[in-house]
Parts: C-alpha cells; structure tokens; sequence
C-alpha cells in the first residue's frame, strides 16, 4: 500500500500547484486505473472507524455537521467534504489519510457515498451508516426510487451487527430499511413542522413516494411537512412510522424548537447557518451520527454550533463588490422546492432587491433528462418575482426559461454562461442562485475569482 | 371564454414519475393562449371514465412499482370507456409506463407479468441494458410543419408492435421502441403512445397544438388558428442545439 499512497498524494500534489482547488477526485482516478485493488484496501484498513452518509439531499451538508460535531468533541476525522462521492473521490479522500507507512492515526473518516456507489462497501461493515432520505433524482442514471431501496437493502444485509444504522423515520422508504439492518438501529426525526412547507390553499408538492413499500398501499399522513416526508402509516398493512431517538419539536411554527436525545436530554435548537426544514432533518441525522458514534448525549448537548459554517454551494454566501450572492444548490424537485420555500420566507424588505438566478447543466453529474424540472413547484416563488429579477444560465437555459414562462414567470435574460449575466445583477443587493450541480461550480469558480 | 375542453389525467399521483405534469401544464397554457378554457380532472382509482365528458385524456410515466399498483384498476374502470373514447376519435396520450401499459402486457426482469387493456396491438418486455438517453425521430408526415420529435428517453422495456402501420416515429437518434426495428411509439387515431420524456410537450409544443386543434375540431367541427407562440422560439433554438449534442454524441460513441 505504500506505494499507493505515495502515488496518490503525489498526483494531488502536483494537481494543487496548478490549482489548489484542484484534486478532489482525480488522484483517485489515476490511481484506480494504475491500481484497480487500491480502493479495497484503504476500506478493508479502515472500514470500522468509518461514518458513511447516503442519501438524495443532504449528503455534503450532514457531512460538515458531523464533522463539525466530531471536531468539537476533539475526535479526529477526515471527510470527503468537497462533496466527491463516487468511487475516485472516496478513493482520493481515503487514501490522503494514510502515511507513507500505510498508517492512519484519525479516530474516524466521514464519507458522504452516492446512492449507486455504496455497493463498494458490500460486505465491509462501517461504524456508522446513516441513511437520510430517497428523492426522485438523476432518474436517468438512478432510475426508479424503490430500486436504489433494494441496492442498499441488500447491502446492509451484508454487514455485521456491530455497525449502528441511522434512519429518517419520515421517510417511508428509508424506513423500510430497517428489517435489513443487522444490528442497532436510530432513528431520527421532525415531531412538528418547524416551518409551514403548504402554499395558500394547504396543499404540499406531490411527494416521491407516497405507497407503502411494504405491501403497496396508499400511506396515510397525520402531518406531512414536504414531499412525502411525515407522520406516516400504511391504510392497510401495520407498517408505520416509528417513534423517533432524536427529534425536534416546534410549541410554534418558527420558534420555541427544542431538540431532544437519548437520555432524557434535551437543548434548544441552535441558529444554524444552514435553515429550513430539510436542514433541519439532516442536522437531527447529524446528531444521530454523533450519537451513534459518542453515546454520550451530554457532550452533543454542550456542542457550540455558532461556529459552523455551510458547505460550498450549499447557502452559502460570497459577497462579490455590493451583491451579496447565496449559492442554493437545487438538482431535483424536492431540493429546488426546499429552496423555493426558502426564497419564500424571506422578508419583504430582502426580496424588494433581490434576484433569483436559475442555472441548469445536463452533464452527467447533473443529470442529463431535465423532465424533473417541471415537478417544481415554481408557483410557490413570491409575487415579486413573476414580473422582474429572475435570469436563466446553463446549457439548458433555453428550457429553463420555457418552463419559467409556462408558470407565468418571465425570465429577464438568459445565456448559456454565467458571466454573461453578472452585468445585469449588480444592482441587486442579494442574489440568489439556484443551479444544478457543474452549473454551480461555475458560479462559485466566478465569483470566488 | 367560451370554448372548454375538457382534459382526463390519468392516474396523477402513481403515474406522474418524470415531470409527466409538464404535459398537463403545457397543453393547459397553449389551450389558454388560445383563447380555450381547459379543464383538467383527476381520474384515479376506481373513478370511471365518463368518455363522453372528454376531449383529451393524458397518462403518464411510473416505475415498475406504480405500474403494477394500477394495472387492475385500469382494466377493470377505465378499459371499456377508454376503447369507446379512441373509437370515436378522441385525442389521447400515454408516456413510456402508460404506454406500455396501453400493450397487451408487460413483462418484467423475473418474468412478472402485467397485464395491459390491449389497445395497442403491442406487447413489452423488459431488458438489460435501460434504453437511456436523448432521441430524436422522425415523423412520417409533418405535423404542422414539424418533422422531428425531439426527447429523452429511459426505459427498460422494448416494446414490439404488430402491424407496422401503427408505428409512430422513426428513430434517428436513439433505441425507441426495442432498439432494433429503428421505430418509436405508436399511433392509432389520435391515440399516441410513447417513451420520450422531456416532457414530450415541451420539447415538442406543436404535438401539444395538434392535441389541442384536433381535440377542438372534434368538438366544436372549426378548425382552431395554431400559430407558433412567442415562447415556443426558444424551444426550437434549443432543439437546434440539442440535435447537435445528440449528433456529436452518437458519433463519438
């Protein structure tokens, strides 16, 4: 191995002269192709001290809140936190931790894993898996919802009892995971809506799975707080949502949140720099993470969150001249309506010069069928924006700008370059962009320079 | 407003996989540009199909799963009304799931079987690899003034037709229907089935104004005025690009 690991930290290095930004996933690359087998034994060193997070939405956000707990708790880790989650980028991010003697001395690694690539981790039980929610995303490579359910079902069946599952229990389908976990299992959840995720006339966006994935039938929501994310139970079978270990509840929507854990322990929600109600369950399956690794609620209650800050893209805020431009990644229906309703909570003063930037891509890490695009729930935008102050980018911008208009939004410009639109944001004070993925990197590459 | 048309969606919350109601949106704006008020209704489990009630009807995509929730239920309430409805020349269209389901059956990976109501004369089966990427076809006849469809397509289903007179398009870029016979969808009176996604309507908005003008001539015996919309030049400046992307990645594979 310690050729390996020279091999890879060389090629990193030598990429991060050319660009320290450089390097996330191309070292494993190489590496990969020089040494097939690599991968298998950096996991098979490490694979108990290993924390993997997987997921549609909130993989890299959980991540850095994991990592940002761990962190206080002085536990050593490292983390894939540039978000490169398939088999280069777990590769280039295991191998860094190794030394030239093969030796890894971090208490633990957190691995963010996309939906298709966890199978590289069939049969190598981690410490901790978390699971946090399955939206319809990049169907042409994920395709259907309950397929990916059975992919991680079978992998799951393949550890020891000694790894603890973290599951979403407001998600049907996550929970539905459960009977494959072969040991302890947590699970988190929302007791109440933190904010109200309804339009005007109550109704919500249609939810990615709505039947029971145990024997098919309609569920049944006492409380639903977006897509198909609630108080769940099936109309037929026994199949329900269990009481969550660690959840938050709400004596009012938007405030008085109090969070409770194992133990009888429970704190006020912290201010995060991270908000909505998706953010909220990924920090609630942070903890359980944390949880799951410490055991000790009283130490995840003294953790001061005031510090954390956001991962890339993820509202994150770059301030450019007098525009203060929020970077809302948004690749499926369900994180672009998160975003929308986050757009949607903002005061009237904010929004009164404010722009929306949509930015759409179709390679492949974006996802290249752009259909999804119409299952968002444009119509929740405020007012403002149906008459001014929204622009399209990206090599869909065209389509982008046609969906717009057939929800009665009529974009100001578009192109298929970013910087094209700069000119036309400067006299806005906030500008919020809402993009695919590679879209966003352009964006961020922009204005970071 | 005076004119109504009335459009059926079929199935919304089962079969509404791939931005399916994109359609739904589409055929109800271009409807109300044109001065037609259109109304959209709900048909599910167990509602009827009141055929008669009916210019349009729309069913859309859904995974194997959603597909086998509904198969019965469509055969059992909708099957009859729905054979009266093409029988009488009603405008009708069923994306990929809902296409296949329009067959005599479907037939998955482990050999399960779903039975279809048979209106198309077509059968489907399921294969490996996924049918996956953009398609572009060509149409046997214009369609005002359009000659080529223009979608993303994403099925493991080929689907075999019968009678060669009922296929709808021909691929030019792409697998279609099976990936053999160079052949997508099918087409029978104004029924059309299909797997290109997009949505369909929105990558093909003339497909949406024929609906919409024959629906109308149907009902009301007028022809409707189905001039190009100002939007709808950005759909065909993107079509260009799209035709290129398609082009360059077919022949570098």
């Amino acid at each position: 191995m310690h050729i390996e690991v020279f091999l890879l930290k060389t090629i990193k290095f030598l990429l991060n002269t050319l660009n320290k930004d450089a390097g996330s996933s191309l070292p494993g690359f190489l590496l990969n192709k020089i040494y097939p087998h690599s991968f298998d034994k950096f996991v098979d060193k490490l694979k108990s001290r290993l924390i993997l997070v997987s997921g549609t939405n909130g993989k890299t956000t959980t991540v850095s809140l994991v990592r940002y707990g761990l962190d206080f708790l002085k536990i050593s880790c490292f983390s894939n936190d540039t978000g490169a989650n398939i088999q280069s980028g777990l590769l280039t991010s295991l191998g860094l931790n190794f030394n030239l003697k093969s030796q890894s001395f971090l208490d633990t690694g957190i691995l963010e894993v996309d939906e298709q690539h966890l199978r590289l981790f069939k049969g190598r039980s981690p410490k901790v898996q978390v699971f946090l929610n399955i939206f319809r995303d990049q169907l042409d490579r994920n395709t259907e919802l309950e397929k990916i359910a059975a992919i991680w079902k079978d992998i799951l069946s393949s550890w020891s009892k000694e790894t603890v599952v973290v599951l979403n229990a407001d998600d049907p389908l996550i929970v539905s995971l459960s009977k494959c976990c072969p040991g302890r299992v947590i699970y988190f959840g929302l007791q109440a809506p933190i904010f109200d995720t309804s339009d005007s006339t109550g109704k919500l966006t249609i939810g990615d799975s709505m039947y029971c994935p145990v024997c098919g039938s309609p569920l049944v929501y006492s409380a639903r707080f977006f897509s198909h994310f609630g108080h769940w139970s099936c109309s037929s079978c026994q199949f329900s949502r269990p009481q969550p270990d660690i959840f938050v509840t709400s004596d009012c929507l938007g405030g008085g949140s109090k969070i409770h854990l194992p133990g009888n322990t429970e704190f006020s929600l912290p201010e995060l720099a991270v908000v909505g109600s998706h953010n909220i369950s990924n920090f609630l399956a942070a903890l359980g993470v944390i949880y799951a690794y410490t055991n000790n609620s009283s130490a995840i209650k003294n953790i001061d969150w005031s510090n954390f800050l956001p991962a890339p893209f993820r509202q994150e805020k770059i301030q450019a001249g007098a525009t203060t431009f929020n970077l809302l990644l948004s690749k499926n229906p369900a994180g672009l309506g998160q975003n929308i309703q986050f757009i949607k909570r903002l005061p009237p003063d904010i929004l009164t010069n404010s722009a929306l930037v949509f930015g759409l891509n179709d390679l492949y890490a974006d996802g290249r069928d752009i259909s999804w695009l119409w299952d968002v729930d444009f119509e929740q935008l405020p007012d403002c924006f149906y008459r001014s102050g929204v622009f399209a980018f990206g090599s869909r911008f065209r389509e982008l700008q046609f969906c717009l208009y057939n929800n009665n939004i009529k974009s100001e410009a578009g192109f298929r370059r970013f910087k094209k639109i700069l000119p036309h944001l400067k006299t806005y004070k906030n500008v919020y962009v809402l993009s695919s993925y590679t879209a966003m990197s352009e964006v961020h590459g922009i204005l970071k320079n | 407003m005076s004119k109504i048309l009335r459009l059926g969606w079929f199935y919304p919350d089962q079969l509404s996989l791939y931005g399916d109601r994109g359609n739904i949106k589409i055929l109800f704006n271009r409807c109300f540009s044109r001065g037609i008020n259109c109304i959209v209704d709900y048909i599910g489990f167990g509602d009827r199909f009141a055929e008669k009630d009916y210019d349009l009807v729309f069913m859309g995509g859904g995974a194997d799963f959603s597909q086998s929730l509904i198969y019965e239920d469509f055969i059992k309430t909708k099957k009859d009304n729905l054979e009266s409805f093409l029988k009488s020349k009603g405008v009708g269209l069923f994306v990929c799931g809902a296409y296949q389901l329009m067959g005599h059956f479907y037939k998955n990976q482990t050999g399960l079987v779903t039975e279809g109501i048979s209106l198309f004369d077509m059968y489907t089966q399921s294969r490996t690899p996924r049918c996956t990427g953009r398609i572009v076809c060509q149409l046997p006849e214009p369609i005002l003034g359009k000659k080529y469809l223009f979608g993303f397509e994403n099925h493991s289903g080929r689907t075999f037709i019968t009678n060669n007179d009922f296929r709808f398009s021909r691929v030019l870029l792409g697998k279609g229907n099976n990936g053999f016979d160079r052949f997508e969808g099918y087409c029978k009176d104004n029924f059309i089935g299909t797997y290109l996604h997009g949505p369909i309507l929105a990558l093909n908005p003339f497909l949406a104004d024929w609906m919409i003008s024959t629906a109308f001539k149907r009902k009301f015996s007028d022809e409707l005025l189905t001039i190009q919309l100002p939007e709808d030049a950005l759909i065909y400046r993107a079509r260009a690009n799209l035709f290129l992307k398609s082009f360059f990645s077919f022949v570098n594979c």
